[in-house]
C-alpha cells in the first residue's frame, strides 16, 4: 500500500483552478521530492492531503484513509506546513504542550522533541522573538511529537540557511533509513536533488511527470577531457562506437558515456590526459525541462 | 474531549492577553467600586452598612466580568488572528470539538474569576468600612448568580468569536453593542425589547432589576439562545472553511 495516495484530485478556488485532476503515489520508506513552480498547486495539494482543504474532486490518502477520519493523527502523520502558525506570546515549550495535550502525548516527549531539533537552549523563549529558521525547526518539532511514520513538509527550506538545510537534509535522511516516508514540496530542485529517491513534478495543477530521480536525468553523462594528442582520443573512443568531438586543440568531449569507457580508451590508446570530468545533467536542467519554465524568476 | 478542554485551558494560561483581561477585570471591578464608594453620603446613595450598599459594592464585580466576554472572544478568534489554526487542527481534525472544547474552557475559567472579583470587591468594601464583616446568605446568592453570570459572558465571546473570526471587529461589536446600542434602547422607547436582547437579559440573570426584567431562568435560556444561534452557523462556517 502507498504511504500516500493521491487520485484524480482537483480544487478551485472560485475561478482559479488550483489543482487539476492530480494523481501520484508515494512509496513507504523514501523520501519524495514534491515540486514545481511556485503556484503549482502543491501547497493546496498537500493541505487537502491533511484535511484542512476540502478538494473539489478526487481522493488523498494517507496510509489508505482520509486524514480527518485518522484517530489521533499525530501518531500517523506529521506536517510542517508554514512558519507563521504560532502565537508570538506563547514560548516555544508551551507550544508544544499545547499540542502534546491535545494528541494525548506525554509531556516528556516536548522536551525531547526540542532537543531532536536543536531548540532545547531557546525551550523557554516566546515564539515572537525567534528567527524564520528557528520558527521551521519548532513547526518539525511539532510534527515530530507524535513519532508520525509519515512526515510532510511544505518548502521547509525556506528560511533556512545553507548549514540548516544540511541539517534537516541529514535528519529527513535519517528518518527514512528508520522507516520514515517523507513527502517534501520545493520550487527549487537543487536541494532536492542531494536528498529526493524519487520526485513528483507538477505545474499549473497538473502532474508533469513522476519517477526516481535517476531516470528523470537520464543515464549517461558527458565527459570532457584535457589531453595534447585530443584528435588521437577521439578516433579512439569513436573506434569504440562512442560519440566524440574535439572542443578546441586540447580537450575531447564525449556524449552518453561513463569515465570508466573512456578511461579504457586512453589505456589501450596509450594517450596522456592532464583532466577528465564527468558533467551529470543537473535535475534544475531536466525540472526546467519538462515545466518550460527556462529563467522564471522564483 | 477531556484531553481537548486540558489542552484549551493551557493555552489560555500561556496566553498574555488572558492576564491582560484578568488584570483588566480587576481594575473595572475596582475602579467602579471607587465610584460607589465615593458616593456615600451624597443624595440618593446608599447608606453605608446598607444592604442596597453592599449590592452595590458586589455590583461592580458585575462590570469586571465585562472581561470574561473579551476573553471568549480573543480566545475564538486568537487561532485565526495568529494563523495557529492550522497546527490546531491538523492534531484535532473534527474542528466542532475544537470550538467545544475552547468554549468549555472558557466557561471553566470564568466562574473562579468571578469569585475572585467578588472577594477583590467585598473585601475592599470592608476595609473601606462600607460593609459589615458578617458573610450573609445573600450575599452567598450573588456569588452562586455570578458565577452562572461569569460562565454565560464567556459563552457569549466564544459565540461573537466564532461568528465574526475578524479578531478586531469581534472586540468592537460586542462593545458597540452592549455598551452604546444596548443603552440607547430605553432611549427610543423600547425598553419592552430589553428582556429578549443579550444584554438585558445578562442583567436580570445577574439580579438586575429593571421594568419587563425575566425570571433569571427565562433570562438564562435567553442567553443560551443567543449563544447557540451565535455558536452553531459560526461552527458550521470553520467546519467548512479551506484553512489555507
Amino acid at each position: 500500500m502507498s504511504a500516500i495516495s493521491v487520485q484524480g484530485l482537483t480544487k478551485r478556488f472560485g475561478g482559479v483552478l488550483a489543482v487539476d485532476d492530480l494523481s501520484f503515489d508515494v512509496q513507504p520508506g523514501t523520501i519524495t521530492g514534491f515540486v514545481g513552480p511556485n503556484g503549482a498547486g502543491k501547497t493546496t495539494t498537500l493541505r487537502i492531503l491533511l484535511g484542512l482543504v476540502r478538494p473539489t474532486a478526487g481522493t488523498a490518502l494517507v496510509n489508505g484513509v482520509r486524514y480527518a477520519s485518522l484517530d489521533r493523527p499525530a501518531h500517523h502523520v506529521g506536517a510542517v506546513l508554514e512558519a507563521s502558525g504560532f502565537h508570538p506570546g506563547r514560548t516555544a515549550r508551551d507550544h508544544l504542550r499545547v499540542l502534546a495535550l491535545a494528541s494525548g502525548i506525554p509531556a516528556a516527549r516536548v522536551d525531547a522533541v526540542l532537543a531532536e531539533v536543536d531548540l532545547a537552549a531557546a525551550a523557554r523563549r516566546r515564539v515572537g522573538g525567534f528567527s524564520l529558521g528557528m520558527r521551521q525547526r519548532l513547526g518539525l518539532a511539532a510534527a515530530l511529537l507524535g513519532d508520525p511514520g509519515i512526515l510532510i513538509l511544505d518548502e521547509p527550506t525556506n528560511g533556512l540557511d545553507p548549514a540548516g538545510v544540511h541539517w534537516l537534509r541529514t535528519f529527513l535522511r535519517s528518518r527514512v533509513d528508520g522507516g520514515c516516508t517523507v513527502l517534501v514540496s520545493s520550487h527549487l530542485l537543487a536541494e532536492l536533488a542531494l536528498s529526493a529517491d524519487s520526485v513528483v513534478i507538477v505545474k499549473n495543477g497538473r502532474l508533469i511527470t513522476q519517477g526516481p530521480v535517476a531516470e528523470l536525468t537520464g543515464g549517461g553523462a558527458t565527459v570532457r577531457v584535457r589531453t595534447p594528442q585530443a584528435e588521437q582520443l577521439r578516433v579512439a573512443l569513436t573506434a569504440r562506437g562512442v560519440v566524440a568531438v574535439l572542443d578546441g586543440p586540447d580537450h575531447v568531449v564525449a556524449r552518453d558515456v561513463g569515465t570508466e569507457v573512456v578511461g579504457q580508451a586512453v589505456a589501450q590508446a596509450g594517450l596522456v590526459v592532464y583532466e577528465m570530468s564527468a558533467h551529470r545533467p543537473a535535475l534544475e536542467d531536466a525540472f526546467l525541462a519538462l515545466t518550460g519554465d527556462e529563467g522564471s524568476p522564483s | 474531549m477531556t484531553a481537548l478542554i486540558r489542552s484549551e485551558l493551557l493555552r489560555l494560561r500561556t496566553t498574555r492577553a488572558t492576564w491582560g483581561l484578568l488584570a483588566a477585570a480587576l481594575v473595572l471591578t475596582l475602579g467602579w467600586e471607587a465610584v460607589v464608594l465615593s458616593g456615600i453620603g451624597g443624595i440618593d446613595a446608599p447608606a453605608r452598612g446598607s444592604a442596597e450598599l453592599r449590592d452595590a459594592l458586589l455590583g461592580s464585580a458585575g462590570l469586571g466580568l465585562f472581561a470574561v466576554l473579551m476573553l471568549g472572544v480573543v480566545a475564538a478568534t486568537s487561532e485565526f488572528h495568529h494563523a495557529t489554526v492550522t497546527s490546531t487542527f491538523l492534531a484535532t481534525p473534527r474542528r466542532g470539538r475544537v470550538l467545544g472544547a475552547k468554549a468549555a474552557a472558557c466557561a471553566l475559567v470564568a466562574p473562579p474569576v468571578a469569585v475572585l472579583l467578588l472577594v477583590v470587591a467585598w473585601t475592599t468594601g470592608v476595609l473601606a468600612g462600607a460593609i459589615s464583616m458578617t458573610v450573609e446568605t445573600e450575599t452567598l446568592s450573588v456569588v452562586a448568580r455570578s458565577m452562572v453570570v461569569a460562565a454565560c459572558w464567556a459563552l457569549l465571546g466564544i459565540g461573537v468569536g466564532v461568528a465574526i473570526r475578524n479578531q478586531t471587529v469581534a472586540v468592537i461589536v460586542p462593545l458597540v453593542w452592549f455598551l452604546v446600542i444596548e443603552t440607547l434602547i430605553p432611549a427610543y422607547g423600547l425598553s419592552w425589547l430589553l428582556p429578549w436582547l443579550p444584554g438585558g437579559a445578562m442583567t436580570a440573570l445577574a439580579g438586575g432589576r429593571y421594568p419587563g426584567a425575566q425570571a433569571a431562568w427565562v433570562a438564562f435560556l435567553v442567553v443560551m439562545a443567543y449563544v447557540l444561534a451565535l455558536l452553531v452557523p459560526g461552527a458550521q462556517a470553520i467546519r467548512r472553511r479551506d484553512i489555507t
